[in-house]
């Protein structure tokens, strides 16, 4: 029986959980900067004896009364309420409806939220606005002031701005109280209503389901709205299998509309895990406050067993005043939807008479139209396209140009990595290769420092200025310790105070047989750039002493340059002991600039201890993000159980906030790398993450160093939690090539992931001429074989025959003439989609119309949603040629320059000129002379100075690629294969020449508004040497018919007018002889011009329409009226894909939901 | 020559009454063949054991070995709550088969099961041993699953 509870009713029954977390949650909660990140403590304290234990015994007996008597009572509730009530979200805020709500809110005069039936008081249709051009620039906006996803909003909200965050902090984050009011099933005395109690050490006290299937859930329903921020799962004190591998949580604001707020898994540990939830819908820029919750258990730790929530808590915001503002929002953005939605039913259904104002009425009173279907523009360019009047439709391009409408599509367009070297003069003195050195940037000064490093047999402590401004570098001090400053090191650490402009320097390598007392004081020093004569000063002789850290390398140290709290963090790293095999990574200290001391945030630990949010102690990238006052660490993963490669630690709140990531399919897709560097774009929320040669084992054991090796680069979206990949460059060639098909993910045995990620590598097309890798080979989907061009899938369904009259054009093309599809998807075909599919490197927006890869086939094993929505057809709309991941595909061709894959290099990043600069380094199986090795040249390698032989060379290379790091100094703890760097440790000797000192720019670049507006006019002139194609082909006797009649309007006039000669001459079956010589002309002169030779896609489609003159088009009139109407639809739509979503009519259709809708079941997930 | 001896060394076992082992937390019905016994590794350590693989429990995790003797070990799981139960001895070893062993493979910990003495077909006395049949013709361990005749 369902357990249905009333929430009048249920509010009495629910017993108070014995002990909760409530009682040790930390204080001061901040908003949650980032969606699904696990929080690891201090949000419940680790069990602890205290007063839990003594509830213990007493504490099960009395849930288990309690139980009995929720069970008993709600159960009577259903029978006589008969149901929680439906109906919209709204009615929550009238206040005679809502009992919760304090008296202050009920008093309020105006209430925002406007009564069914009364005309809404609206002060602000700029503000409405204001909403909608947030939407068209994809969520640009601030119109969510309070939601607690970085969304959009992020850089201003989250600012030090009092006046925003004070009254939400205040809000937010209690503990909200739920109601189980339905589960599948439980086993035993585990009751549902079990997980409210906390109780780690008493093994009842849980809900188990009674069976392990997929079918199992439980529903909670809260007790009014409230937006919800974090779900914490409570554990048994011990591990467990019947804890939850898999589960996915659904919200919904009515009942049974559920969207899915968080999919992840829990450790099988005794520790409790948070997870912040989305709580915002369409991108991040609607605030999605919620009544219902239902959890569904995916994977227990064993097959076959049942599963077990030992406890739930939901956290979030019920305060009237944070979430009433949010159901205004919330319904504004559902009602503006709805309506536009209809109005596109209404324009469908009849687009000559279409008139919103007759529609809507004067309803709004004064209040202008403000639900518009679409801009002006767009109305104007559909007229356009489907009459014909091409010239009029690059008019509006160019127009659509200025009005900024293109910005959000080139903000999704992938980047592309353009390297240079940066250019210093031969004779200009520069600094000697190096490896394990640090560079900082002083984006004020136009400058960058080095400062020390391992030439390879030696430290260094020369310290070098690079001046941005004239490109010349300047030697500061061929010895630091001349003047007071640092001594010879390298690995160690230096960052730049952009505020008080100092540089700081600490730590440093220690090989073991120098170790002594002397030698292993971690002195710490700065540089002060902003006296007249910029000096060196010793801030500590060792800062263990002063509380501070250990000496340690490999570590990273980041500025907070916040005026006044300004301060260091020095995170990770191992310290060096006098026992070379004592392994212990140092913890995380903050220096406090303004009282220089040190405090302990996080301790060292031994490998096994270590914190497990913060366990990424080696190979990672620390970054400092000024507006909200974290540290993000971004690692590489460390072997197959660490899940973990992001983390966020939250300064103010002492949080650490940490990435789930709990399936492949969404995992951070780099395998195991040396030299990981990092930056971070505070402006776009993008960290970058550039990685150094991977060691591959096979590779090794095959005795060969493998064109396998490969250095990536990553681009990692905050907000959307997305990784995507930029290039992937082989160590061999200095630059990249893709491999077959997997690019360097080929190598890498770890995950799925790292397929599709390489085959977002093909799109972005770094170098690969190869075509990209069919959707069945990323995505493991061999049911259906890819098709080679979109005909073939047109043609092969049977679902075109009967086509609803919503149908992609596309569809229509193939019924009506499927090798058309063959002229106009080359671009767009299915292939180009599944090479970018879904969560590579997809841009959310485009998710719902390119979800499925690989069209009229189940939804992939991508968690793609196309599946729910029931709609097959759709998938083949796919705007591939429109997508921006796509449009990059056009950045296929030569072989970029780029530098080698190499291994301890710096890389930083001038925020301003968003430029990256990579200097030096140490090389891979060869040795470089002391010069300047240009991009992809091969050094010369005389007969004396011979690169060992593979093996040797593989080994050899990577015992000096750590820029010194000695192997003894690794053991196994840490998690790499260092034992090849291990045995050889003796014999191997540092050869000096293989360390770089070459100095590189990366500028990653996105195509400007002119290159979309080219892509654009592209597809448009195709569509008119389309259309001159089928007019050769028109039957001599036949006129130009109504559809064809535009034409005569536009440009091409005189090429399409069907004169008496070609009538006659045109004969049986041949082509128009004159009208193919015009077309052929259109195409050189018009078309040809247009292509991006960078751009295989484009290049391909070009290549291809010299064969639409031969082709055998149908003849009679009706049936090229019906090809020409279709393909300028087709035309239109692929425009749309260019243009934003305020802009555009909603992609979605009002009656592809009907049936869904009608007929969904509970617990059906809603796609947003 | 190994049943011999293993049919000689239950002898000395049926005199001892047959329990029925419910998991303590979830009270699911693991076992009908209970037998109480002592560890031979370890003389202080009481156990339930059988000889037939029990009801509604599942091998979990990996084989391992313990200090006591060389048996390679496996634990074995409560399908109802995931409660370890206790372990089954997968590859015994020379020297625990060597001992006077009572032929038995699936052990219980005395405090994740809770056992009940069976009463023989006339209720009056325990179910010993040596009235039950061997493990591959016993009835009752088919009878559980058998729908109820109503004739």
């Amino acid at each position: 029986m369902q357990l249905k509870t009333d929430h009048s009713a249920a509010g009495a029954v629910e017993p108070t959980p014995v002990a909760t977390s409530a009682d040790v949650a930390p204080p001061n909660y901040t908003l949650f900067p980032l969606p699904n990140y696990r929080i690891t403590p201090p949000v419940i304290a680790p069990t602890t004896p205290s007063p839990r234990t003594e509830l213990l015994a007493g504490g099960v007996a009395h849930s288990t009364t309690q139980a009995r008597r929720t069970r008993g009572q709600s159960a009577a509730s259903t029978l006589t309420s008969g149901g929680a009530p439906r109906g919209p979200l709204y009615s929550w805020l009238a206040p005679e409806t809502d009992p919760h709500l304090p008296s202050a809110t009920s008093a309020t005069p105006n209430y925002p939220f406007p009564t069914p039936g009364r005309p809404e008081p609206r002060p602000a249709s700029t503000r409405e606005r204001a909403e909608s051009a947030a939407a068209a620039a994809g969520g640009g906006g601030g119109a969510v002031p309070a939601i607690a996803s970085p969304s959009v909003t992020d850089g201003d909200r989250l600012g030090h701005g009092p006046e925003r965050s004070a009254p939400l902090g205040r809000g937010l984050m209690t503990k909200l109280d739920y109601e189980i009011v339905d589960y599948s099933s439980y086993n035993a005395e585990f009751y549902p209503h079990y997980i409210k109690v906390n109780q780690p050490t008493a093994g009842r006290s849980r809900w188990s389901s009674l069976v392990g299937d997929q079918h199992q859930y439980l529903t909670l329903k809260l007790d009014r709205p409230s937006l919800l921020q974090c779900v914490t799962f409570g554990k048994f004190s011990r591990n467990h299998i019947c804890n939850l591998k898999e589960f996915r949580i659904l919200a919904a604001a009515t009942e049974n509309h559920w969207v899915e707020i968080l999919l992840s898994g829990l450790r099988n540990d005794s520790e409790p895990e948070t997870f912040t939830v989305r709580n915002t819908l369409h991108h991040g820029t609607v605030p999605f406050p919620v009544l219902w919750i239902k959890v569904i258990p995916l994977m227990a730790y064993e097959h076959k067993f049942n599963f077990t929530i030992w406890y739930l808590e939901l956290r979030g915001s019920q305060d009237p005043a944070v979430v009433q503002p949010l159901l205004t929002q919330y319904q504004r953005y559902c009602e503006r939807t709805a309506l536009r939605l209809c109005l596109k039913a209404i324009h469908q259904y009849n687009p000559d008479h279409y008139d919103p104002r007759a529609v809507l009425g004067p309803v709004r009173g004064s209040d202008p139209l403000t639900v518009q279907l679409e801009d002006p523009l767009v109305t104007d360019l559909r007229g356009a396209v489907t009459t014909g009047r091409f010239d009029r439709v690059e008019a509006l391009l160019a127009r659509a140009q200025t009005a900024d409408f293109l910005h959000d599509y080139i903000r999704r367009c992938p980047y592309t990595a353009d390297w240079a070297p940066v250019a210093v003069r031969p004779d200009e003195i520069r600094p000697e290769g190096r490896g394990a050195h640090q560079v900082c940037v002083d984006e004020a000064g136009e400058a960058l420092y080095l400062f020390g490093g391992w030439s390879g047999t030696s430290s260094l402590s020369d310290f070098w200025r690079f001046d941005l401004r004239t490109s010349r570098w300047e030697l500061l001090s061929p010895d630091t310790a001349q003047q007071g400053g640092p001594g010879p090191r390298h690995y160690h650490s230096m960052c730049f105070d952009p505020h008080t402009r100092t540089l700081f320097v600490l730590g440093r390598y220690v090989d073991p047989e120098h170790r002594t007392r002397a030698t292993l004081e971690n002195d710490f020093y700065a540089y002060h750039l902003d006296s007249p004569a910029p000096f060196w000063e010793r801030l500590s002789a060792n800062t263990e002493l002063d509380g501070g850290p250990r000496l340690s390398f490999d570590f990273e140290l980041s500025v907070d340059p916040t005026p006044g709290a300004g301060a260091l963090y020095a995170f990770g790293g191992r310290t060096i002991g006098a026992d070379a095999y004592e392994c212990v990574y140092s913890g995380l200290y903050r220096y406090h600039l303004a009282t220089r001391t040190w405090t302990v945030l996080r301790p060292d630990a031994l490998p096994s201890e270590t914190d497990i949010a913060l366990r990424a102690r080696l190979e990672r990238s620390m970054l400092f993000h000024t507006g909200r006052r974290q540290l993000l660490i971004v690692s590489a993963q460390r072997d197959a159980t660490t899940s973990s490669e992001f983390s966020v630690y939250d300064i103010a709140s002492d949080t650490v906030f940490e990435k789930a990531t709990p399936s492949p399919a969404t995992a951070i897709v780099y395998d195991k790398r040396y030299t990981h560097r990092a930056s971070y774009d505070e402006d776009r929320d993008e960290v970058y993450v550039f990685t150094g040669r991977t060691f591959n084992q096979a590779a090794k054991s095959h005795g060969h160093d493998g064109g396998e090796a490969v250095s990536t680069l990553w681009c990692y979206h905050v907000p959307t939690e997305r990784w995507s990949r930029i290039y992937t460059a082989h160590a061999r060639s200095g630059c990249s090539d893709e491999g077959s098909g997997g690019g360097g993910g080929q190598t890498d045995p770890t995950s799925l992931a790292s397929s599709v990620g390489a085959s977002a590598t093909t799109a972005t097309g770094w170098s690969s001429t190869r075509p990209p890798p069919s959707a069945a080979t990323v995505l493991g989907t061999s049911a259906v074989p890819a098709p080679s061009t979109a005909t073939a899938a047109s043609c092969s369904t049977p679902a075109a025959l009967a086509l609803p009259v919503t149908a992609s054009p596309r569809l229509a093309l193939g019924v009506i003439y499927p090798r058309c599809v063959f002229y106009l998807n080359s671009v767009a075909s299915p292939d180009r989609t599944a090479a970018n599919p879904s969560g590579a490197s997809e841009p959310p927006c485009h998710a719902s119309a390119t979800a499925s890869p690989f069209p009229l086939t189940p939804a992939g094993p991508t968690r793609s949603k196309a599946g729910t929505r029931g709609n097959g057809l759709r998938a083949t709309t796919a705007r591939a040629t429109a997508d921006p991941a796509n449009g990059a595909a056009g950045q296929h061709g030569p072989t970029p320059p780029g530098p080698e894959a190499r291994i301890a290099h710096q890389f930083v990043y001038h925020q301003r000129t968003r430029t990256h600069y990579l200097f030096g380094g140490a090389s891979f199986s060869r040795h470089v002379g002391d010069g300047y090795l240009g991009p992809g040249t091969d050094p010369p390698v005389s007969s004396t100075d011979h690169t060992p032989p593979a093996v040797a060379s593989h080994v050899y290379s990577f015992q000096s690629a750590g820029g010194g790091r000695s192997a003894t100094s690794f053991s196994t703890h840490s998690g790499h294969h260092m034992d090849g760097a291990h045995a050889t440790a003796t014999t191997a000797t540092c050869h000096p020449g293989n360390r770089l000192n070459d100095f590189w720019r990366l500028e990653l670049r996105q195509p400007t508004a002119d290159d979309v507006v080219r892509r654009m006019q592209f597809l448009v002139r195709c569509q008119i040497y389309l259309e001159m194609c089928l007019a050769a082909h028109r039957a001599p006797d036949s006129a130009p018919s109504q559809a064809c009649g535009g034409l005569v309007g536009g440009h091409t006039t005189s090429e399409m007018a069907v004169d008496t000669d070609q009538r006659t001459a045109g004969g049986a079956l041949a082509p128009h002889p004159q009208t193919t010589v015009r077309a052929l002309k259109y195409l050189q002169t018009e078309l040809a011009d247009l292509v991006d030779p960078n751009d295989p896609a484009q290049v391909e489609r070009l290549h291809r329409l010299p064969l639409a003159l031969l082709d055998g088009w149908p003849r009679d009139p009706p049936t090229q009226d019906q090809l020409v109407y279709h393909t300028r639809r087709l035309l239109f739509d692929d425009l749309m894909a260019f243009l934003p979503e305020g802009v555009k009519q909603p992609e979605s259709n009002l009656m592809d939901m009907v049936v869904p809708w009608l007929e969904a079941r509970p617990g059906t997930v809603a796609e947003v | 020559m190994h049943d011999l001896f293993q049919n000689s060394a239950r002898q000395q076992f049926r005199g001892k009454a047959v329990c029925q082992l419910n998991c303590t937390l979830c009270n699911v019905l693991v076992c009908k063949r209970g037998m109480r016994a002592l560890l031979l590794a370890d003389n202080r350590i009481e156990l339930y054991s059988t000889d037939v693989p029990p009801f509604k429990v599942q091998l979990v995790g990996e084989d391992y070995t313990t200090p006591s003797c060389r048996c390679k070990i496996r634990n074995i799981a409560c399908l109802g709550c995931g409660t370890e139960l206790g372990y089954h001895i997968t590859q015994p070893c020379s020297g625990c088969m060597k001992a006077c062993n009572n032929g038995h493979f699936w052990m219980f910990r005395t405090e994740t099961v809770v056992a009940q003495e069976r009463l023989d077909s006339t209720g009056a006395n325990l179910l010993l041993w040596s009235a039950l049949p061997e493990n591959e013709s016993d009835m009752e361990m088919i009878t559980c699953d058998l729908d109820i005749l109503c004739r």
